[in-house]
């Protein structure tokens, strides 16, 4: 039988050894994933493109889609709870925001709000929005715009714009041409 | 690999803000992006979905690409890709960046992911020659995140250098130099030069802590590494003074404090001061049981006890860490038993009970490895940490978890499908019903009759036009005097010979009756352009109806986009169906494999732990047996002698 001596070496050094194999692991060990998995996620992507597309075509051909998108530019005077849509005397589409939604739209990010099927003619777009104003007191704006349908998708943009010179929001209706 | 790929995409993506001012940090100003597909893809991507991103960036790109941004939108779905998981094909997009006579900061950034996909890869020339790449058009934080990308690859191809020759690797690192000091010095230690090493660990902590308070964490987290590797290194050269200042460096309150305790223990332990070695380990053991360095505390307490002859004390420890090693396997076996592919993937699935597992933003997607919240897991942490923190673990749940997203939309897509086809095929029907219908009225035939009566009207009012007989379309009380007119003569020729009759009636009515051509003549223009009015508006709205009654009968003859519709739409359900099945199967698969390395990793703690109880049987037995020995019992039964 070994001596205490020795004894209390070899455990130490155990210790030690384990210890240092802990304590040094690489910051950074890198793997690769599976190949696989990146082909099967390929594949679902385009999938999920290719329906999309297929959905669009099905449910709101060019002659009668109308899309809506909202962006925000700066919300240094506004801070978005809502936003209710309305074409001509109905109302469409509404969204209570949550952080999350409205951080993405801080950042550049652009919501597609609505997408649907109107009759060719002149229509008005109503876009109703609530949230807090620039001393934080409950604000309520709307934005409205006359458009005319035509056989090309009809693409909207409501737009909260901060304005520094009037130092508060600015509701837009864009209209962007296809 | 996932969590590196998550946090290159997460880097990515602020600079890719900040260059089209949209950055992150709230100090800074963000501008709606001006492509709306873009901004879309954007809006997804910061929720942290990245697949709908992905998916509306390759939308967008099949229909004609994205406008006002130059190279970045492009950039950006190279960054989702990473994020994503899709490594190569991230390669593709960066790589396809260059040679285009894009920006320079476009090329020196896509240089430098090229050289972390490289890294990654383990093909450090590759990853060298993309680095040497990179210019002065790097953004500054990614040049911090470049020069760190030096650091490690250094260490990988040579070790580490030198402090004194390592100026040029340190001199461009901001944020990350405590970082890379750290890691230079895990890599003297591996490579066996504990002094090299220690320069590195001291270089570390000669360092200033960081001014932004938000990275004040960070510097308090690597520097308990160091002081920890550090004492680790100086007991290993038996420098145990030295040893047990650098664990007195790690904060009581971190879980690196445990292994810092232990080594302090030893360290005393080292020079035979047991006294001062209990005190760390005592402290070590009240603390919990599921860490590694806790459980060598319940070796090492009382073997400590042992060496300072308390032989009662340590066989009262000893007994002690008996139960608690007993209970533990049993909390150990029971975890074992439960874990399966099924079961995680249930609670994997299962986002309500695990909000973690949900789709949330970018950065509490980045730090997911949620899985302590999974209840099968919970009791296991600690075991587990080593493992949940490796990146080829992230990267595999990583992976399982965007397999289950993607799964979950194609689900989605399937129901819907189901309700597209059923629409159509209704559309078919009422098209069907609709056109008998038709049939029955004649309705398609009427246009063509309504046409032919509007051109024998026309016919006829050209032959009065030319005929200029004004009678016939004379109106009004021109119309109504010439038939009494016409009755009058009638009756004046059946009257004809009749003595009473006046001498001049035949006169009178052929004064009238020119008078009444007259009139009717006067009109005539007017009476004729009044009829030709409605006929011109009838004969634009027939046409239009003709039109359209050729049209209806041409579709109910082919029904083309019926039959287009319903074709697209069965061609797709057949590949979404093949393509859930692939997911599904590969789900499962890597569920299984997860959880098998779960296991395995549970084993490994088990072993360890069964010796650890094996160790502390034996020495209550040896002590047992000393003291048996040295007071043998007087009345009890004898231990037979061994003979030599």
């Amino acid at each position: 039988m070994a001596g205490p001596a020795s004894q209390e070496d070899t455990m130490i050094r155990t210790l030690l050894l384990l210890a240092l194999c802990l304590v040094c692991l690489p910051a950074g060990a890198q793997s690769d994933p599976a190949a696989d998995a990146q082909t099967l996620k390929q594949r679902a992507l385009e999938l999920n493109r290719d329906l999309l597309i297929l959905e669009e075509e099905l449910l709101y051909p060019p002659s009668s889609q109308i899309a809506l998108y909202l962006s925000m530019d700066v919300a240094e005077y506004f801070a978005l709870d809502a936003v209710k849509v309305k074409i001509d005397d109905t109302f469409v589409t509404s969204e209570l925001y949550t952080d999350n939604q409205v951080d993405a739209l801080i950042r550049g990010g652009v919501q597609k709000l609505y997408l649907g099927n109107i009759k060719s003619g002149a229509h008005e777009i109503s876009a109703f929005f609530t949230g807090e104003g620039p001393q934080g007191q409950p604000y309520k704006r709307a934005a409205s715009l006359q458009v005319e349908k035509t056989t090309a998708p009809l693409v909207l943009e409501l737009k909260i714009v901060d304005s520094t010179a009037k130092l508060q929001p600015v509701f837009e209706i864009k209209q962007w041409e296809l | 690999m996932g969590a590196v790929s998550h946090s290159i995409a997460l880097a990515l993506t602020l600079w890719g803000a900040a260059a089209l001012a949209a950055s992150p940090p709230a100090t800074q100003t963000h501008s709606a992006a001006q492509d709306l597909d873009y901004g879309e893809g954007l809006y997804h991507y910061y929720q942290g979905d990245f697949a709908q991103a992905l998916t509306t960036l390759e939308l967008a790109n099949q229909r004609g690409g994205m406008s006002g941004h130059g190279h970045y939108p492009q950039l950006m779905r190279a960054g989702m890709y990473l994020a994503y998981g899709m490594t190569e094909r991230a390669r593709a997009e960066f790589s396809a960046h260059l040679g285009q006579g894009e920006p320079e900061p476009v090329r020196d950034t896509a240089h430098y992911y090229l050289a972390r996909l490289s890294y990654q890869a383990r093909d450090y020339a590759a990853a060298r020659q993309h680095l040497q790449a990179v210019g002065e058009a790097l953004p500054p934080h990614l040049s911090d995140e470049s020069a760190l990308l030096a650091v490690h690859l250094r260490i990988q191809q040579s070790g580490a250098p030198s402090l004194a020759t390592a100026a040029p690797l340190l001199e461009p690192l901001a944020d990350n130099r405590y970082l890379a000091l750290l890691n230079l010095g895990n890599s003297a230690a591996r490579g066996g030069d504990p002094i090299r090493a220690q320069s590195y660990y001291r270089a570390m902590l000669d360092e200033d802590a960081p001014e932004d308070e938000a990275r004040v964490d960070e510097y308090l987290a690597i520097r308990d590494k160091v002081y920890t590797a550090l004492g680790y290194s100086y007991l290993e050269q038996r420098d145990y003074a030295s040893a047990k200042a650098a664990f007195r460096g790690v904060r009581l309150d971190t879980s690196l404090a445990n292994r810092a305790l232990l080594g302090y223990g030893w360290a005393a332990a080292s020079y035979h001061d047991y006294v001062l070695a209990l005190k760390p380990w005592q402290a070590l053991r009240q603390r919990s049981l599921l860490d590694p360095a806790v459980q060598e505390s319940l070796i090492a307490v009382p073997w400590a006890y042992e060496q300072i002859d308390s032989t009662g004390a340590a066989l009262g420890a000893y007994r002690e860490s008996e139960l608690l090693l007993t209970a533990e396997l049993a909390e150990l076996d029971a975890a074992l038993a439960r874990m399966s592919g099924s079961e995680l993937l249930a609670h994997l699935n299962d986002a309500e009970s695990h909000p973690s597992l949900q789709w949330g933003d970018t950065h509490s997607r980045q730090n997911w490895l949620s899985l302590d919240q999974v209840s099968v897991l919970q009791s296991d942490l600690t075991y587990l940490d080593e493992l949940l923190i490796s990146d080829d673990f992230q990267a595999r749940v990583q992976n399982l978890r965007d397999l289950l997203g993607l799964a979950d939309k194609l689900q989605q897509w399937q129901n819907k499908l189901v309700i597209y086809t059923q629409l159509w095929e209704d559309k078919r029907q009422r098209r069907v019903e609709r056109a008998a219908q038709l049939q029955q009225q004649q309705t398609l035939q009427q246009p063509a009759a309504l046409g032919a009566a509007h051109r024998e009207q026309r016919q006829r009012l050209q032959t009065l036009a030319q005929e200029r007989n004004a009678m016939a379309l004379a109106t009004g009380d021109t119309a109504k005097l010439w038939l009494r007119l016409q009755r009058a003569e009638q009756s004046f020729s059946q009257l004809q010979g009749q003595q009473n009759l006046p001498p001049d009636t035949a006169a009178k009515l052929q004064l009238y009756r020119g008078i009444l051509r007259w009139r009717a003549h006067e009109q005539f223009a007017h009476n004729l352009w009044q009829v030709q009015k409605p006929l011109t508006t009838a004969e634009a709205t027939l046409a239009e109806a003709d039109e359209r009654a050729t049209r209806i009968q041409s579709l109910l003859q082919s029904e083309p986009d019926i039959d287009a519709g319903l074709a697209a739409l069965n061609r797709l359900s057949a590949r979404n169906d093949r393509e859930l099945a692939a997911l599904r199967q590969a789900i499962q698969e890597r569920g299984n494999a997860l959880a098998d390395t779960l296991s395995e990793h549970l084993s490994n703690h088990r072993v360890r732990l069964n010796d650890y109880l094996a160790q502390t049987r034996l020495s209550i037995a040896r002590l047992l047996d000393d003291a048996y020995r040295a007071d043998p019992p007087s009345d009890g039964p004898q231990l037979p002698e061994v003979q030599p």
